[in-house]
């Protein structure tokens, strides 16, 4: 266990819980697709971080997931959101 | 002390990651699950793209304050589980139980008001192949994105009862539940895009 970083309270938890939901009422709110996509794309680091503890693993087990994730899904949108506009 | 054990690790540990095996395992898990997930809302990007009737009003079709109100269920959901996490390290078990039970509540919660907007889609002309807006590829995509979405949060319910009657009892409790609370973790993550690229984009 990496003691690292200042491990997180119950406190942190619904602070973060907090951000989440006014991150989420901005997006509903607030319809514009910047917002959105950061929207999302920052809620999802969030809870990667600091619910799944990512930020506290070893650097091998980080660089793995995130590798895998947004390798794949860069790829994904390289080729499948380009070909979607031209049909 | 034993010479001959000098560079054992203990089993619950790998050496390469220095993060318990089980823990390593679900994160592998995990990233392939993104991925079918990924390509999923992939394939959901291309139709819309590839759309040559204009996509279908979601506002005008679902009550967004309704799935609002799933979304703040799953994210609140998600807060009780990484308490839960917590409170089973600091070997608080009665407190982790509970934490773990209300987790999985708010899940079944969830699952409820699924199956309440499917009835009211499906009420409304929606079928996979078909459906009354004209974008056949629109309910299709609907069913198929939250149904799988809906089985793993059911799957989720399913782990934590059992983490919470079952695994607190072992040795490793901790591990348990911290495996059991990345999975349900990803399960709100997953709905973080499915609700902002199916309802709000």
């Amino acid at each position: 266990m990496s003691t690292s970083h200042a491990s997180p309270t119950y406190k942190t938890y619904w602070v973060i819980w907090f951000i989440l939901l006014t991150l989420t009422v901005a997006m509903v709110f607030i319809g514009a697709k910047p917002i959105l996509i950061g929207g999302m794309l920052v809620k999802a680091s969030l809870i990667t971080l600091v619910y799944m503890h990512l930020v506290h693993e070893k650097k091998n087990l980080i660089w793995t997931v995130m590798l895998g994730i947004f390798l794949t899904s860069a790829v994904l949108v390289v080729l499948m959101i380009p070909d979607g506009k031209a049909m | 002390m034993s010479t001959v054990h000098t560079h054992a690790v203990s089993t619950t540990e790998a050496p390469f990651y220095g993060a318990e095996w089980r823990k390593l395992m679900m994160w592998l898990f995990l990233v392939t699950d993104a991925l079918l997930f990924a390509g999923f809302l992939g394939g959901y990007a291309f139709a819309r793209l590839a759309s040559d009737t204009p996509w279908p009003d979601r506002e005008a079709i679902f009550s967004l304050n309704f799935i609002t109100a799933m979304t703040f269920l799953l994210i609140t959901s998600s807060t009780t589980m990484a308490s839960a996490v917590l409170a089973a390290r600091n070997r608080d078990l009665g407190k982790a139980k509970l934490l773990l039970l209300v987790t999985a509540l708010m899940g079944l919660v969830f699952l409820g008001m699924q199956a309440f907007e499917w009835t009211h889609f499906i009420h409304d002309g929606a079928r996979l192949d078909g459906n009354p807006w004209g974008v056949p590829a629109f309910s299709a995509y609907f069913f198929l994105i939250t149904g799988f979405h809906g089985t793993h949060v059911l799957i989720g319910v399913l782990v934590l009862a059992l983490t919470a009657l079952r695994s607190l009892k072992r040795e490793n409790a901790s591990e348990m539940v911290e495996v059991a609370g990345l999975y349900w973790h990803f399960v709100d993550l997953v709905w973080v895009f499915v609700f902002g690229c199916f309802y709000l984009v």
